[in-house]
Order: C-alpha cells, then sequence, then structure tokens
C-alpha cells in the first residue's frame, strides 16, 4: 500500500509541460534583454547580440505555440478533463486558498479534501494558462505589427510585459513548490515520471485519489 | 550649440509637386522605391525607411466645390517624443536644438519606435536591423543651412527659423487662410509636449488621416510607467518568498518535529 | 503676341507677379509644370490677389483658385469672346488706355468683312487669307486715319464691338460648359482687381486656333489697360528652361535671330528684303551678317546676304509636318538635338515612318532617347529600315558654361560646374568640330554654293574648346571703328548701318567691354517690386516690364504709386525710373508723338485690338537702286488666321460649331494627320499635359529614379460618371483608343473631371500625361499614339489638348 503509486499526468501532459517550461524560460531570458536597458546590458552578451536574442525569442516563440497544441491534439481529453477540474472551482479551493499563505510557509493548516488540482495550481493552471495565450497573441501582433492597427499593437507591448511578469512570478512559485517545498514535494515526480505516491495522493488530493481508485 | 528652431508647414501654399520627398532623397543619399499610383497622384504610401518624407494627397467634392489638399508627412521631432520613450536600448534621443535623432550604433532595429510614434514615421530596414526616420537634416542646420526640404520648396509652404518668429507667422497665415477656409486650424504644436513642425491645415486632422490629439498613448504610459518599472519587482518578489518559504517551512517543521508532531509529506 | 504688341515676349517677369491683384490662369497648370511661378503668385495671394483657374481639369493649380471653372478643351475663345463682349457693352474698359495706347479710334478699310465664320480675302484653294481688305484707311503721308469718338462704324473698336456682340455667356456656356453666371463672375472680378495678370502656356498654345486664343488675352488686357504695368501683361510661360532663349535664336523656319523676317525666294537682294520687311530689318540683317560672315561681308557683296539659303514660303514645313516630308523622302538626313520627336510627336506612328526613310539621323543628347532607337521599338520591321543611326553622347547642362534666356527673356549666364564624363561633349563643341570638319572637305571648292561655308566667320576656340562666351559674344557684337565690343543696345542703334555686327540685335549690350551683364547675381531689390536690375540681364536692354511707358500718364508720370516703373524727368530731359524705358528715344518727351508711343515695336506704335496690315512710313515707287531710306520703315505682325479671334471648333470635336455650322474648324489650320474620328465611334474629348515630376518628352527625368518613384506611370483621369458607365474603379486599367492607336493606362476615376453639359448634351473629358515612351528606366506606353497632327495656320504648333477618343476596361 505504501509503495503504490498512481498516475497521475500522462505522457502527452509532461511533454507539454516540461515543453513550455523549456520554451518560456528561454523566451523569458531572450525576452528580457529588451525589457529594461539594464537587463539589456546583463542579459544581452548571453546570447551574443539583441538581434541573436531576438531570432532565438522568435523560434523558441514559433516552439512555444506549437508544443501545447500538439498535446491538445494528442490528448484532447485529458485536457478537457484539466480544465474541467480547473473551472469548477468550489468552496474547498477558496479555502484552500485562504489558508494556502500560511501552509506556504509552513505553518499547519488544516485543508479541506481537494480534487487531482488543488485550489493552488487551479489558480496556476489559470493565471499560467491565460498569460501564455495572451503572451502568444500579442507576441504575433508584435511580430507582424504591420497587420494589425496601431491601437492594438500599442497594447500589445504592456500586456506582453504584464503577462511575462504574472506568468514568471507564478514559474517562480509553482517551480519551488513542485520541488523543494516540503509539503508537495511529491508532486515533482508526478510531473516527472507521470505518477505520485498512493497515500500522497489520497493526503492532498483526496477527491481525486477516491474517484481514480474508484473506477 | 544651436538654439532650437521649428519648421512652418503651410499646407495652403504646397502645390503637391514633390520635391521635399525627392530633395531628402538627394540629400540624405536614399534610395528610390519602386512604386505605383495610389490614388490622386500620389505614388508613396507612408514614410519608409528610404523615404523620410512624402506628400498625401487628399480629395473632397462638395457643393460643386473640388478641395485638392496636401499633407507633407516627416519626423515631428516631439519634445516628448513616444519612440524614444518606447525605445528599449536608449537609442533615441534629443539634442539640445531639439531633433529626435536614432543612433544606428545602438538602435537594433526592434520596431518599438515604429509601434509607438502617433504618426507611424520611423520604419525598420530588416536587412540592416536598423530604424530609419528624418533627422530634420541636422547636419545641414547645425552648419547654417536649412532642411534640403524647406531648402527646394518653390510655393514656400515651408519656412524655417526661430520659434518666435514662425509662431508668428503660423498666426498671421491663419488669420488670412481662415476667411476662405473656415476649418482651417493650426496643428502639431502642442502635440507631443510641443513639436518642431508646426502646420497650418485647411481641414480637420481626420480629413487628412491624422490622429487629433496626438499624445503618449495610454499603453506606452501603462508599459512604461507603470509594469516596466514597478511590476517587474513582483519577480524577485516572488522569488523572494519562494526563498522565504524554503527556509520558514523548514524551520518550523523542525520546531514540530521537536515537539514531535506530524510531519507533513 | 507679336502682333498685338510688337514682341513675341512675356511681358513681365516672374518676380513681378508678386505685384499682380489677380490672375487668370487658363492655359497654363503653373504649380506643376512651372512650379516657381507659385512662389510669386502665392505671395501676390497673401496680400489679396484672386486667383481664377480655367482648365480642362482640376489640376494642382486649380487647387489654389478662388475661382476654378472646367472647361471643354479646345473652346477657350467662347468665353474670352464673351469676357470681351461683356467688357465693351458694360464699359468695363479703361477709357484713357483704349483711346491713348491702342488702335481703338484707328479706322478699317471699308473692304473689311466678316461673314459665315470667314474673314473677307480668304482663299479657299490654299486655304489663306489674303490680308489685303484687313488694313486701316490711310492718308496721304500713309497714316490710318484716326475716329474723333469710339462710336465711329469704321473706327477698329466699333468692329470688335460688332465681332463680339455674338458671344454672349450664354452662347459661351453651351460651347464651353461652363456656366454663364461663372464666365461673368470671372469676367468681373479680373475688372474689377488691377492690375490683372493673365498667364498661358501650352494649354493655350497647342490648339488650332492657339494664337487667337492668345489674342483674345491681349485684347482684354489692352481693354482694361493692364498691358505694360507690374502685375499686369500676359505671361507665356515656356515649355523649357531655354525656350525663349532658342526662339530668339530663331528656332522657328520664318525666323532668323532676334526675330528678323526670314528672306524669301522674292526677295534676291538686301534691298528687296528691305523694301519686303522695312528699313528697320535692314540694319539688323547687316548686323548679323556681318556677325556670320565677318570682313567677308562688305557693302560691295550686300554683306553676303546672298549666301543665306531662301525660304520658299509654299513649302515650309512646320517639325511636325516633317516626318510625312521624311516619308516622301524630301530629307536625307536629319540632326536631332535635344528633341525627343519619336515621343512627342502628335500621331506619333509617323515619326517612324519618317525616320526609316532617312539616309542618316544623328541623335545628340545625354541619355538613348526612344528617337536614338526608334528601330527598337516593339511592332517596327527593323530589317526594313535602312537609315544609319549615329549617337553623340552630350554633356549634361551641369557640364556645360553658357547662357539661358527664360521666359521672362532673363539671358543667365552660367558656369560649367562639373566635367562631362566619359568623352561627353558640350553641343557647342560637337557643332564647332563638325563644322571645322565640313570647312576642311570643302577647302579649295570653287563652286558658289560652297562659298557660304568657306566665308563663314568661325572663330570660338579658347583652350582648345568652342568657348559658350564667345558665342554670346558675337550676338552682343562688335564695333567696326574700335574692334570692341558694341556697350549697350543704345550704342547699337545709334552705330550707322555697316558698322556693327550683331549675332542677335536683341542680345546688344549683354555683354560690353570686360564684362558679362548675363553672370551678375546680385539680387538686390530696393523698390520691393522684384526688378532686380542688376541680376543677369534681360533683353532689350535691360528692360523688365515691356511696354513699361505704358504705366505712366498722358504726362510721363506713374499711374501707380504703389508700382513706378518709369517717369519723365522733365528737369533732366530724360526718360528714367526704376526700370528701364521702353520707350522710342529717352530723351523724347510724353508732348513729342514718339514719347507717347508705348508700343514702339509696331508700326502705329499702340497695341493692336485688330490687328490690320499695315506698314509704317512711305514707299517710293519705283524705289531708286541706290537708296534705302525711302522704303517702308516697319512692318506690323500678322495674324494669318484673321484680324480678331473667332470660335472654330478642334478639328475633331464631338459637337457642331454653334455659331457659323458651315464653317466648324479653322479654315487655315495645317492638317497633317491623314485620320479623324467619327464622334459616334469615338465619344470622349481627350486632353494632354505634362505632369510636375516629368519634363517634357520624359527622356531625362524617366531615367532618374526619384523622379520615377514619385510619379511612376503614365494614367487617365476619368470622371466619376464615366467610371461608372464604363465599370471602370480607380485604379483599373482603362484603354484608351482613337482613330490613329491606342494604349492601356491606369485609370484615375476622381471628381476633379466632372461630365460638362455642351450645347445640351453630357460630354465627358478625359485627362491623360504624355511624358511615356517605350525605352528609359521606366518605360510606359505613349499617349501621342492616340492624338492628332493638325496645326495652328500661325504658331505651327498642333493641338496636342483635344482629339475624340474611345475608352473601355483593359
Amino acid at each position: 500500500m505504501l509503495k503504490e503509486r498512481v498516475l497521475r499526468f500522462s505522457g502527452s501532459a509532461r511533454f507539454a509541460h516540461w515543453g513550455h517550461t523549456i520554451t518560456f524560460l528561454v523566451l523569458l531570458f531572450t525576452g528580457l534583454t529588451l525589457f529594461t536597458p539594464a537587463l539589456g546590458r546583463v542579459l544581452t552578451p548571453l546570447f551574443g547580440s539583441h538581434v541573436t536574442a531576438s531570432s532565438i525569442h522568435k523560434v523558441m516563440a514559433v516552439f512555444f505555440t506549437i508544443i501545447p497544441l500538439i498535446a491538445l491534439v494528442i490528448n484532447f481529453k485529458g485536457f478537457v478533463e484539466w480544465w474541467k477540474d480547473v473551472f469548477s472551482f468550489g468552496a474547498n479551493d477558496i479555502k484552500f486558498l485562504m489558508v494556502f499563505p500560511l501552509e506556504f510557509f509552513g505553518f499547519h493548516v488544516e485543508i479541506p479534501p481537494q480534487s487531482k488540482f488543488n485550489g493552488g495550481e487551479k489558480m496556476n493552471s489559470v493565471v499560467t494558462t491565460t498569460s501564455c495565450v495572451l503572451l502568444a497573441l500579442s507576441g504575433y501582433v508584435m511580430w507582424f505589427k504591420d497587420a494589425f492597427p496601431a491601437g492594438l499593437v500599442q497594447w500589445c507591448y504592456p500586456i506582453h510585459g504584464i503577462c511575462m511578469i504574472l506568468a514568471t512570478c507564478m514559474v517562480c512559485m509553482h517551480a519551488y513548490l513542485g520541488s523543494f517545498h516540503p509539503g508537495s514535494g511529491e508532486s515533482f515526480w508526478g510531473m516527472w515520471k507521470g505518477t505520485v505516491r498512493s497515500d500522497w495522493a489520497a493526503h492532498h488530493h483526496a477527491k481525486w485519489y477516491n474517484e481514480v481508485t474508484k473506477s | 550649440m544651436m538654439t532650437k528652431k521649428k519648421v512652418f508647414v503651410d499646407t495652403s501654399l504646397c502645390t503637391g509637386c514633390k520635391a521635399c520627398s525627392v530633395a531628402c532623397k538627394a540629400w540624405n543619399d536614399l534610395e528610390a522605391e519602386k512604386t505605383q499610383l495610389i490614388t490622386s497622384y500620389q505614388s508613396q504610401a507612408s514614410t519608409t525607411y528610404n523615404t523620410w518624407t512624402y506628400i498625401s494627397m487628399h480629395e473632397k467634392y462638395e457643393n460643386g466645390k473640388m478641395e485638392w489638399l496636401m499633407f507633407k508627412h516627416q519626423c515631428y521631432h516631439c519634445a516628448e517624443p513616444s519612440c524614444l520613450k518606447a525605445c528599449p536600448v536608449q537609442a533615441i534621443y534629443k539634442t539640445e536644438s531639439g531633433y529626435t535623432l536614432i543612433d544606428h550604433e545602438k538602435c537594433i532595429g526592434c520596431g518599438y519606435c515604429v509601434a509607438n510614434c502617433p504618426w507611424s514615421v520611423p520604419k525598420t530596414n530588416p536587412e540592416l536591423k536598423k530604424t530609419f526616420k528624418c533627422t530634420g537634416c541636422i547636419d545641414r542646420v547645425e552648419n547654417g543651412i536649412k532642411p534640403a526640404c524647406v531648402y527646394t520648396c518653390q510655393p514656400g509652404a515651408l519656412h524655417f527659423g526661430e520659434p518666435a518668429e514662425i509662431e508668428a507667422l503660423a498666426q498671421t497665415r491663419l488669420a488670412e487662410v481662415k476667411k476662405d477656409h473656415p476649418k482651417a486650424q493650426l496643428y502639431g504644436d502642442n502635440a507631443m509636449g510641443g513639436t518642431t513642425y508646426l502646420y497650418l491645415l485647411l481641414e480637420d486632422p481626420e480629413f487628412y488621416g491624422l490622429p487629433v490629439n496626438p499624445t503618449v498613448s495610454s499603453s506606452l504610459v501603462v508599459w512604461k510607467d507603470w509594469v516596466q518599472p514597478y511590476g517587474i519587482w513582483l519577480i524577485p518578489l516572488a522569488a523572494a518568498a519562494a526563498v522565504g518559504s524554503f527556509f520558514t517551512t523548514r524551520i518550523i517543521n523542525n520546531a514540530n518535529k521537536s515537539k514531535g508532531g506530524d510531519l507533513h509529506a | 503676341m507679336s502682333p498685338s504688341f510688337g514682341r513675341g515676349a512675356m511681358t513681365n517677369s516672374w518676380q513681378d507677379m508678386m505685384n499682380s491683384e489677380c490672375f487668370l490662369i487658363a492655359g497654363s497648370n503653373c504649380a506643376e509644370n512651372h512650379p516657381i511661378a507659385m512662389k510669386w503668385v502665392n505671395r501676390a495671394k497673401a496680400k489679396g490677389a484672386k486667383i481664377i483657374v480655367v482648365d480642362p481639369r482640376f489640376t494642382r493649380t486649380a487647387a489654389k483658385a478662388d475661382i476654378f471653372a472646367q472647361i471643354r478643351p479646345g473652346t477657350d475663345i467662347a468665353y474670352l469672346g464673351a469676357m470681351i463682349n461683356y467688357y465693351i457693352q458694360n464699359k468695363l474698359y479703361d477709357e484713357t488706355y483704349v483711346l491713348n495706347l491702342t488702335n481703338a479710334l484707328l479706322k478699317v478699310s471699308k473692304d473689311f468683312k466678316f461673314e459665315d465664320g470667314l474673314f473677307s480675302g480668304f482663299n479657299s484653294e490654299k486655304k489663306k487669307y489674303d490680308y489685303a481688305s484687313w488694313a486701316y484707311q490711310l492718308d496721304e503721308n500713309n497714316k490710318p486715319v484716326k475716329a474723333d469718338s469710339l462710336d465711329d462704324p469704321d473706327c477698329v473698336f466699333q468692329l470688335l464691338k460688332k465681332h463680339f456682340s455674338r458671344y454672349t455667356f450664354d452662347v459661351a456656356e453651351k460651347i464651353t460648359g461652363i456656366p454663364a453666371d461663372k464666365i461673368k463672375l470671372i469676367a468681373d472680378t479680373f475688372a474689377a482687381a488691377k492690375p490683372g495678370n493673365i498667364f498661358y502656356a501650352l494649354g493655350m498654345t497647342q490648339h488650332t486656333t492657339g494664337v487667337q486664343g492668345i489674342r483674345c488675352y491681349a485684347i482684354i488686357q489692352l481693354l482694361l489697360g493692364n498691358v505694360g504695368k507690374a502685375g499686369g501683361g500676359i505671361q507665356a510661360l515656356r515649355g523649357e528652361p531655354n525656350v525663349q532663349g532658342s526662339t530668339d535664336m530663331a528656332n522657328l523656319n520664318a525666323n532668323l535671330p532676334g526675330y528678323l523676317p526670314y528672306p524669301t525666294n522674292a526677295q534676291v537682294t538686301l534691298h528687296d528684303f528691305a523694301v519686303k520687311n522695312g528699313s528697320v530689318q535692314h540694319k539688323p540683317m547687316v548686323a548679323l551678317l556681318k556677325a556670320w560672315f565677318g570682313k567677308n561681308a562688305t557693302p560691295e557683296n550686300d554683306y553676303g546676304y546672298g549666301w543665306l539659303p531662301k525660304n520658299n514660303p509654299d513649302n515650309m514645313p512646320v517639325q511636325s509636318q516633317f516626318f510625312n516630308w521624311m516619308e516622301k523622302g524630301q530629307f536625307k538626313m536629319l540632326f536631332n538635338w535635344g528633341s525627343n520627336s519619336t515621343v512627342s510627336i502628335p500621331d506619333r506612328k509617323m515619326v517612324a515612318r519618317g525616320l526609316s526613310k532617312l539616309e542618316m539621323l544623328v541623335v545628340a543628347d545625354i541619355f538613348n532617347t526612344e528617337t536614338a532607337q526608334f528601330w527598337r521599338e516593339p511592332g517596327i520591321d527593323t530589317k526594313s529600315i535602312k537609315t544609319e543611326v549615329i549617337f553623340l553622347p552630350a554633356a549634361f547642362v551641369y557640364e556645360k558654361a553658357g547662357t539661358m534666356t527664360n521666359s521672362s527673356r532673363l539671358v543667365q549666364w552660367k558656369e560649367r560646374a562639373l566635367e562631362p564624363l566619359n568623352g561627353c561633349l558640350p553641343d557647342l563643341d560637337m557643332i564647332d568640330l563638325i563644322f571645322k570638319k565640313m570647312r576642311e572637305l570643302y577647302a579649295g571648292s570653287t563652286d558658289p554654293k560652297d562659298e557660304p561655308i568657306l566665308k563663314a566667320n568661325w572663330d570660338y576656340d579658347h583652350d582648345g574648346e568652342a568657348s559658350a562666351l564667345k558665342v554670346l559674344q558675337e550676338l552682343n557684337g562688335y564695333d567696326d571703328n574700335t574692334g570692341q565690343l558694341t556697350a549697350s543696345l543704345a550704342d547699337y542703334l545709334n552705330a550707322p548701318i555697316g558698322t556693327v555686327s550683331t549675332g542677335c540685335w536683341i542680345y546688344a549690350g549683354v555683354t560690353p567691354p570686360g564684362k558679362n551683364l548675363a553672370d551678375r547675381r546680385d539680387n538686390a531689390d530696393p523698390t520691393g517690386l522684384g526688378l532686380n536690375k542688376e541680376y543677369a540681364f534681360a533683353w532689350p536692354g535691360n528692360i523688365r516690364v515691356l511696354y513699361n511707358r505704358a504705366s505712366c500718364d498722358a504726362n510721363g508720370q506713374p499711374i501707380d504709386e504703389k508700382r513706378k516703373l518709369i517717369w519723365w524727368d522733365a528737369a533732366a530731359g530724360t526718360w528714367t525710373g526704376n526700370d528701364g524705358p521702353d520707350v522710342v528715344d529717352k530723351k523724347k518727351g510724353p508732348d513729342t508723338p514718339e514719347g507717347k508711343q508705348a508700343f514702339r515695336m509696331n508700326p502705329e506704335g499702340v497695341g493692336r485690338l485688330f490687328t490690320a496690315s499695315y506698314t509704317s512710313g512711305v514707299s517710293s515707287s519705283p524705289v531708286p537702286a541706290d537708296s534705302i531710306a525711302a522704303v517702308p520703315v516697319r512692318g506690323a505682325g500678322m495674324t494669318v488666321d484673321g484680324p480678331m479671334p473667332e470660335f472654330y471648333e478642334p478639328i475633331e470635336s464631338p459637337t457642331n460649331n454653334l455659331l457659323h455650322p458651315k464653317v466648324q474648324n479653322n479654315p487655315c489650320a495645317k492638317i497633317v494627320s491623314t485620320e479623324f474620328g467619327d464622334p459616334k465611334d469615338y465619344p470622349y474629348v481627350l486632353t494632354t499635359y505634362g505632369v510636375c515630376e516629368h519634363f517634357c518628352a520624359g527622356a531625362i527625368t524617366r531615367n532618374i529614379p526619384f523622379l520615377n518613384e514619385v510619379m511612376p506611370e503614365p494614367f487617365a483621369e476619368i470622371s466619376k460618371n464615366l467610371g461608372k458607365k464604363l465599370g471602370i474603379k480607380d485604379g483599373d486599367r482603362v484603354e484608351i483608343s482613337s482613330i490613329r492607336g491606342k494604349l492601356t493606362v491606369h485609370a484615375l476615376v476622381t471628381d476633379r473631371i466632372q461630365t460638362l453639359k455642351i450645347n445640351g448634351k453630357d460630354t465627358e473629358t478625359i485627362g491623360m500625361p504624355w511624358s511615356w515612351g517605350f525605352a528609359s528606366l521606366n518605360p510606359g506606353p505613349s499617349t501621342n499614339n492616340v492624338t492628332m497632327n493638325a496645326c495652328d495656320p500661325g504658331a505651327g504648333t498642333p493641338e496636342y489638348k483635344c482629339c475624340l477618343v474611345n475608352a473601355r476596361r483593359a
């Protein structure tokens, strides 16, 4: 019972997650070269020049868009389930979010039973996906600015910036929670191997665990 | 150092001969482009990296009266330029004489200035990856010669001089022209902190396809005055929270462990 | 203008335009084709001057107008006639001016008649008029009889009144398409604001009624008293920077330099020439012969008069007729300098046909023009052409020194700025080398026909090349006694016949000893009238406003206090002023007959409302063979198609002549084309023109990338009504065809051309620029495929401005 593992993330979900992680990070650092002159001075030499940084940014942007689309095509059902769960934001999720900051810093709190994704993960999913979609859309508008109205192009600059900041914040938290946070360390293996320990799943995602084991 | 000068574009006198565009290309060594007629006698649709000034033509027929109005486009050399604000590499700068210039050593051709100019003046050469626009013929004016476009204008539609003189001239001409063109107005002076170009228009700015109140766009303010200087700090804040949590969780856990509490895993 | 005022030149100057109160710009698109004019027009406008533009389409000049009227091409005389009629009927003319400075009071022969569209004396076989009945009633001293008042039925004024009484505003509206009230508005505006100025260019001259249209302008300006005044006059805006100069140098085949009549084959001796043309032409002819033949021109050999080839008046083609003559084998060789006939001649297919029949064609140009490679045009059977073509690469304008004489008779010297590239030569050097080689080949010949070449005075060498300054000095002339350059026009005029030479007498004084007045660049303007007397040199005698005696009253004092040109200084006993006085004799005051003359180049000394046939002075008959003195003094310039303007329809017209259906067209017009379209098949009126961005036939400008960028292609402007009818949208391709040819171009569907109501019928105008050809960096179809070749009988200018075409979506 203790060693038993349950499948948490399918191959395509993991492919999408890690593909997106890599492209996001490359995009982040190549993009930051143009965010402020100070960042530009520090980061640009890493890529040689602005021109290379911008070329890499554009190539990565394409992968950044393609990867989730591929995953979507391969595992449409999984995506639907993910979204169903994410958007079934209930009382438990709210309670989770209210007590999570204490949990985050290590205080012991009572957490109501969570579905496959807890309230924090749901929030991460919503914010990150929205940001990524907006980043991609605004990015393409800026890339092909001649094809769009000037006002829209102009707004894409702050939107791209805001989404970058939100997504990066989420990445910071998410990466930490998914790896070094003592409470959710197992979730890293969920995304790495695809499976998690049954007891961990029962403890952290009771609703989901019950559903999975029932079926 | 040269003092600030101004250019008055009296569109009521412009005959649309396009000599300004040709003189600009000749002086600045810009290549001619392959064109077609677009509408009226106009063949240049916008500024390009090789076309720093051009004339647009606007026809209007109302109550049996024909109007054929001309408008000269070029960089306005704003006092508070959007392009300068948008530039991520500080390649755009103002001279003491009031000109807005691009330092091509620094310019990376990112096009942020292109997107944020209210008149879409600067344009990027995709091969050179550099952005170009009117320099106000600074190489001429700092040596005491009028800009090439002003120098070549035969009908006297372009005037170059001290701001006070130019403004007085513009007011005089406005009063004269108002008699026949009630919609006549000055344009450019109050935009973007005051531009170097002052226009006498015979119709509303919209008629010429111009922004009525060119300002630094709110998107640029959000981006450059809020997101960039303040918003960015959210990232280190989030990172710091994670680092903080790394320690506090472990300290609290250790404390709990010593109390014999339940280990969370 | 020459038959009206005495000189065939723009009366005022470019800068003087700023003195005007009103402009009638009709037949000129100066904003596009003379951009410099707008500098001065704009200054006048800023001071409140009104601008009236009459044109077949709304041009960039019209865009600056206070009043714009769209006219059917070729009908100007109808509305101008209505203006004249209105001024006379309503006594809006300047009576003092008309009485004293025009021939209004002079009585015309009772034989003169005008019936059914024809003046008396028409020879229908030769299509020419005999001028005998267009004469004055003369007294015993050969002077015209002067009527007591303008009411005398024989006087010019009454003839004018009667002639133009048919031209009502309503008739003019039916012919021109301009609403009657707008014509009245134009007439009122122009009469109210004086001085009024009239501009014309090729829009007025390129008609079979071109000269008579300009005669209307002259009559209007004489009636209103606008000639000879600052801000007034008639400005002939020349098509090229040196057209005035080339005309001064006799580019018309009936002239010699300085507007001397060209001797005809009936004038065998110098004496015959003087008898025919008046003693005023005797001295400049002798001076010219002395310039051309130098020491070989002596009184004994009639100054070499016999060496001049003589014209046969019955056999004198104008340029656009050359090609038909070539085709018939009349010419063996053509030197083609600075002309691109393959593009520029109307009904242009005749050009290639003509050039193909030559033995040799020499083209000197800076670019390989369409004419230089006419045999390369697509569709031409190159194999059948035997013409040997030689191309001489010419130096560009900045690569050679010399003068250019602009529209306001301003002779301007320029130095060479750059050395010519790759062996290109200035035209002068080419001609110099060719002539010297020819002389070498003729050396030792005793054949009398070779004498002109062997006896010619030809010495322009300076530092191993031909010197343009030496040519200019030859034009200025030398005094035989001193061997020095003539110092002034007065010195030339005062010198006895045969003691001075001049290659062009009106240029006398341009290079006095040690100076080159054409090279002056002092643009000081102390009077603020734009006279700029120290800037270059205006012929004649540096006078800036011609006929400026007319700006003074009977006492010789300026009428207009703000615009003082000249005045009689009674204390000093001389004419003086801000401008050079245009008077017969500076010492003859306003109380003398000479001092009253404002138009001293006319035999009557006054402006001619009616271009009567008249030669002043008494001819003693038979003329004593040893005397020149007794021949007539001065002949009048004539308008060959009538002493008063009459409206005729263009050769190709969509309607009938409303005034006299039996005489539809100018009866004297020179018809060159052989095919003419019927309005049923070709219902639309085409008018052609140049654009600001290209120059004439485009030989230079179509090879300049910047200019190709700003005007990339030819186009056809059509009204929105016609666009709708033919299913053509702005930017579509449209095929324009006439009975003579066709071409396909970009369509501009615009409000700038409106449908006109002509004699109750909707009439469409199509406008097309003509500056493209099959060669150059930016080739395009030539509009002269479709135009028609028929010429004004006086000037020989073809009717480019109107022909009939059809149009369809391509």
